[in-house]
């Protein structure tokens, strides 16, 4: 159980990981 | 060394996201992290903070196109939870005396120097899109951090159509950029 939190968690930083690496991709290819 | 048969499909798994793969890593090799954290003047929130930022790390790695890492997958983890103990440690000003090395290392310096940067990049960009206001946060972290459609997107946001979210969108897209490039300088 303690480890599908952390799993969870973890998902959910890639999630943001992912976003934050495509609007930078997104703002850079628009400049 | 490198990583065998079982870890390799580990890391496929973990580069696309999938859950069995990330908890079969914890399953292996959290407890040694706990360990190294416990043993060096950390407590278990510590330990979780610090094994989550690796398997970003690692993350980081297996997407970049490598899925192998010329060690074994659990000599590299210690090798990332060990800089970035150090590093904690360092900023907290807790004493550190590594009493027995659990594992070998392996150099992971340029790769957490990497990982620092983008790091930073993401800071700014959490603080651009905090400083962009309603309904432009809600809609560009709807659109690239919870994938939703421009379809979905207009239901949500009362647009009336997918073709005025989209125009809605790229009109915030223009504005995060202004305050993202302020900011980043």
């Amino acid at each position: 159980m303690v480890f599908e939190a952390l799993t969870q968690l973890i998902l959910e930083k890639i999630a943001v990981h992912l976003g934050y690496e495509s609007l930078i991709w997104v703002l850079n290819k628009e400049a | 060394m490198r990583t065998d048969t079982t870890e390799q499909q580990l890391l496929e798994g973990l580069a696309l996201n999938n859950r069995k793969a990330i908890e079969t890593i914890y399953k292996q090799h959290y407890n040694m992290v706990q360990a190294l954290i416990l043993n060096n003047s950390g407590y278990p929130d510590d330990a979780r903070d610090i094994f989550q930022e690796a398997m970003i790390v690692l993350y980081e790695k297996v997407r970049s196109g490598t899925f192998e890492l010329n060690c074994q997958l659990k000599t590299y983890l210690y090798s990332v939870c060990r800089r970035l103990w150090l590093k904690r440690l360092g900023q907290l000003q807790r004493s550190f005396s590594e009493v027995e090395n659990l594992q070998d290392t392996v150099p992971v310096e340029d790769e957490l120097e990497r990982h620092e940067q983008r790091n930073r990049d993401f800071q700014v960009m959490d603080q651009s899109l905090n400083s962009l206001g309603e309904p432009c946060r809600s809609l560009l972290k709807a659109y690239y951090l919870e994938t939703k459609s421009m379809v979905e997107i207009a239901c949500d946001f009362g647009y009336t159509n997918a073709d005025n979210a989209k125009n809605q969108k790229y009109k915030c897209l223009m504005r995060l950029k202004k305050i993202f490039s302020q900011n980043i300088k």
